[in-house]
């Protein structure tokens, strides 16, 4: 009887056993997951596959085949290049200006006897960040301000003539990167904040009993430590650049600036599709920047890449 | 010979000394150069604070001066009667919070199968979830667009909110937390009865909350400042967000400098006062305690 009992009572929980096991290994973790691929095929795949068809039609409301036509006509596009050109200098901007400097407060931040406070300059440098890209167009429009801006203003103090950041096609260029190295610092300090975290500090120590002063522990220690987080920082820093919209569009009157000067491609983008009310070529653009984006992703990883095994 | 260590000893001190009055400079110059710094980022939220409380004249006559000097709340009555702005408020919370809401759901959800369960293909889905970072927004700017009004969501609020309910970032985000979770933990809860949601509602979601919470502030952030979506999506001004809502008010006819600086102070009031009591605590120390096992 007792055995009986025992074995019947086994052979139950055995099978409870057999069918959770089979829930947990084989349905249970499709059903989690299943969320964000449903998501992207219905809000990205989708989208994206009846762009490309889109891409190679023309037409207001009835479109027409038309093979190549608008990529060809994107490519010798020259607002389009110039929206590319600007995403560049935007580009060498962030990378040779923003982010030295925001490595450079990183590292004082990072010292020991600030390191205690590093909470609240963190979230002073980062409070740029989290607010809006309307905000700070409108606010930099009336700092830029030739007449009765604050920046002219400040200037006229040392003796400077006004500038005219917003309507010189030779400073509106250098207006939108003072404008995006307020705005990002931040965040690229906290990237680089998470980053020294991982530079153990007892090789910076044996560094300096070894005699390196602080520029070489700098170059040979700290920069090749932060390299898996520079990959991702200057990824970001590179994308953002070539993607800018909302704070460009504001500063520019909702336009693209004197000469063109600050056309960017979201900005022609959108243009094009919800001004001009051409939804296929703005979808060809679309396209376009799509796949030199992700050129230029691909050159940057590979240049990381190679430089890593080259001293690695 | 004691004449000789005495004044070694001397000099030791007096060396000793210029040491610590040095890092005591050093220390003092790289707080000012950090203090310095601070105020110039300041600089801009103090103007345009300053400005929205200002009269007109002062506005124009003393622009350097950050701070009003006769506080008046005209603008914020200007800017009322310009603008349905608690109409938009609303709008801009509403969206906000559903697509914090839900997506501090699906990205855990998703994240919890990824980081619980061994299964075939899991790693080529993985890779091909993290693939879509690279992706940018603006292929799908316009069949999107088409997409949604063929749907009739013009003018709704669904295109702001489904599609930002789950994506690739947060997920990577609060999975790398939920992989530290010990297996044991699982395996005793299921002994106790657990079910399968049970573990991820009991153990997984309440043990992942500092990841989820950058998620979800990442996320209101985001949808709070959004401008593209709300400008292609809405139309009509009770559907507005306050972001766009204050860029619409331009009235050639009328020089405005008040209203525009009144409106982005008003809107970005919210996220400063969220940003000064969770910052530093919670914020700045869980993104980079949580980008560091990226």
């Amino acid at each position: 009887m007792q055995v009986l009992r025992i074995s019947s009572s086994n052979l139950e929980v055995r099978g409870i056993f057999l069918f959770n096991s089979v829930f947990r290994f084989k349905m249970a973790p499709f059903l989690f997951i299943c969320p964000f691929f449903i998501a992207y095929a219905i809000f990205g795949l989708y989208p994206s596959l009846y762009g490309l068809w889109l891409s190679f039609h023309q037409g207001m409301d009835t479109y027409n085949f038309a093979g190549l036509q608008n990529y060809i006509l994107v490519l010798k596009d020259q607002l389009f290049w110039k929206s590319m050109w600007n995403g560049t200098k935007l580009t060498i901007g962030s990378l040779f200006f923003i982010l030295p400097f925001a490595l450079g407060i990183a590292l004082l931040i990072n010292r020991p006897h600030i390191a205690k406070r590093k909470g609240y300059f963190a979230t002073f440098f980062f409070s740029p960040n989290i607010t809006s890209a309307v905000a700070v167009g409108i606010m930099f429009g009336f700092i830029f301000n030739h007449e009765s801006g604050v920046l002219n203003m400040f200037l006229g103090l040392f003796g400077i003539e006004k500038i005219s950041w917003l309507d010189d096609p030779l400073w509106t260029m250098p207006s939108l990167i003072l404008l995006c190295t307020w705005r990002y610092l931040g965040i690229n300090i906290l990237y680089f904040m998470a980053g020294l975290q991982n530079v153990p500090a007892d090789l910076i120590e044996a560094a300096k009993i070894d005699g390196a002063n602080p520029f070489q522990r700098l170059w040979h220690i700290t920069i090749p430590m932060l390299r898996p987080i520079m990959t991702f920082i200057v990824f970001q820093a590179i994308l953002g650049s070539y993607s800018m919209f909302g704070e460009v569009f504001i500063l520019a009157g909702k336009g693209f600036g004197p000469e063109q000067s600050l056309i960017f491609p979201t900005s022609y983008m959108y243009d094009t599709a919800f001004r001009g009310n051409d939804f296929p070529y703005s979808a060809a653009l679309g396209y376009v920047f799509t796949i030199l984006m992700l050129i230029i992703g691909l050159i940057q990883l590979k240049f990381f890449n190679v430089r890593n095994q080259g001293e690695g | 010979m004691n004449e000789v260590t005495v004044t070694r000893s001397v000099k030791v001190q007096e060396e000793a000394r210029f040491v610590a009055i040095r890092k005591q400079v050093v220390r003092g110059s790289s707080y000012l150069v950090l203090i310095v710094i601070s105020l110039l980022f300041v600089a801009p939220f103090l103007f345009m604070i300053g400005t929205s409380f200002k009269p007109y004249n002062d506005i124009v006559g003393q622009p350097l001066n950050p701070f009003p000097m006769h506080p008046t709340l005209e603008n914020f009555t200007h800017l009322l009667e310009k603008l349905p702005v608690g109409t938009q408020l609303v709008n801009s919370l509403t969206i906000s919070v559903s697509v914090t809401l839900l997506s501090i759901l699906f990205n855990s959800l998703v994240a919890f199968g990824f980081a619980r369960y061994q299964f075939k293909y899991k790693s080529v889905l993985f890779t091909a979830m993290l693939a879509t970072i690279m992706i940018p927004g603006q292929l799908t700017l316009v069949p999107s667009f088409i997409m949604f009004r063929s749907f009739g969501w013009l003018d709704t609020f669904n295109p702001l909110i489904l599609p930002g309910i789950v994506g690739a970032f947060g997920v990577f985000l609060i999975r790398q937390v939920m992989v530290s979770i010990p297996e044991e933990i699982y395996d005793s809860a299921r002994i106790d009865g657990c079910s399968e949601l049970g573990t991820f509602v009991r153990i997984a979601l309440p043990l992942s909350k500092s990841a989820t919470g950058i998620v979800a502030l990442l996320t209101f952030m985001g949808s709070w400042n959004d401008y593209l979506g709300p400008l292609i999506y809405l139309t009509s001004d009770t559907k507005m967000t306050l972001a766009v809502g204050i860029t619409l008010m331009n009235n050639p006819y009328e020089i405005d400098y008040a209203s525009p600086i009144t409106g982005a102070c008003l809107m970005s009031i919210p996220v400063l006062i969220i940003l000064s009591i969770v910052g530093h605590k919670y914020f700045v120390d869980g993104l980079t305690a949580g980008s560091l096992k990226g």
